[in-house]
């Protein structure tokens, strides 16, 4: 399907990249738009309109709502869809330790494997706050029945031990995060 | 530049400790140094000790997990940087031992009621993850 992209410079970026990752093409001649405030409504078509302030609101609402039957994501009934390799494996939430980003990819690292998935981080984060799972710095989200120690670190910072001996450090913008997560 | 403030803000109860120190060494040792001189240096060696004490009570937790050998590394850490200022300012020599001594009791009475402090938040804080984990543990199995 084809949508038609009106904001600043700066939302479309994060715009297309979002819905590029649920298939969608962008396209001037689409008859959807995505506006934010102040642009120009068209005439024609249909036409969603955006506060910049409320970007997290609307991306929510176009998981939730429009493109909720295109997502690999069904975290419901505690599963993701994960590939590994050639192949693509339902995980289970409870068998993932931690989301992690890198080089413009998000992958899940369970026991034993690690899968590449399709969502964004931030996508995750939010979808997942109520399953046991915190962002814990730029490029991680992690399941708290993983973590075997918290050990306060330097400068406000908490480093995680992890029961497969991997350490995680929470970063100072998120140690406060993590902080509320635990009821602190 | 929010690391920075964050650690001098970390420094504060050290640097009190320090002022402590000071009013200590005012008081009974050395009278005739203005008391501000003393504050400011006093506070300074307060901030080094506290971060002393930080890094061993932190650093023997991370690589041991043992509350007893975190404990004996902060005590450790501010009885033996205490030693070494008092040896660098000559106080065993201008005071004498006995006023050395009692500056190293003093560092070690409030540096080990911080590192308490941080023992307490150590334990606060996992007995949190203990209890958000047990949240949790139903609902994802």
């Amino acid at each position: 399907m084809d949508i038609k992209l009106l904001c600043s410079k700066n939302y479309q970026v994060l715009l297309e990249e979002f819905l590029r990752s649920r298939n969608f093409n962008i396209s001037d001649n689409a008859s959807i738009h995505l506006i934010e405030s102040g642009y120009p409504i068209p005439e024609k078509g249909i036409s969603i309109v955006f506060h910049p302030d409320q970007l997290d609101k609307l991306v929510t609402f176009l998981d939730e709502s429009i493109f909720s039957n295109k997502q690999s994501f069904d975290f419901r009934n505690g599963r993701i869809v994960g590939q590994y390799q050639d192949s693509y494996e339902i995980i289970e939430l409870k068998d993932i330790i931690l989301f992690e980003a890198s080089e413009n990819y998000v992958y899940s690292l369970t026991n034993d494997k690690k899968y590449k998935i399709k969502e964004k981080l931030y996508q995750l984060e939010e979808m997942l706050a109520n399953s046991g799972f915190i962002r814990i710095n730029k490029s991680s989200i992690v399941n708290i029945l993983y973590i075997k120690e918290i050990v306060p670190w330097f400068n406000g910072r908490l480093l995680l031990k992890l029961n497969n001996k991997l350490e995680l450090e929470v970063s100072r913008n998120y140690a406060n995060d993590f902080k509320k997560f635990l009821g602190m | 530049m929010k690391e920075l403030k964050l650690y001098l803000y970390n420094l504060i109860p050290s640097g009190a400790v320090g002022i402590i120190i000071a009013i200590f060494v005012h008081t009974f040792i050395n009278p005739s140094t203005p008391i501000y001189i003393l504050f400011i240096m006093y506070f300074l060696i307060g901030t080094v000790v506290g971060t002393v004490t930080a890094m061993s009570f932190n650093f023997a937790i991370y690589k041991t997990s043992s509350v007893k050998i975190a404990f004996l590394s902060a005590f450790l850490g501010i009885g033996v940087s205490v030693f070494f200022i008092n040896i660098l300012f000559r106080t065993h020599c201008t005071h004498g031992w006995g006023a050395s001594l009692i500056i190293i009791a003093i560092a070690e009475i409030f540096g080990m009621i911080i590192t308490y402090s941080s023992y307490r938040y150590y334990i606060n804080i996992n007995n949190k993850l203990e209890k958000r984990k047990k949240d949790f543990s139903g609902q994802n199995r």
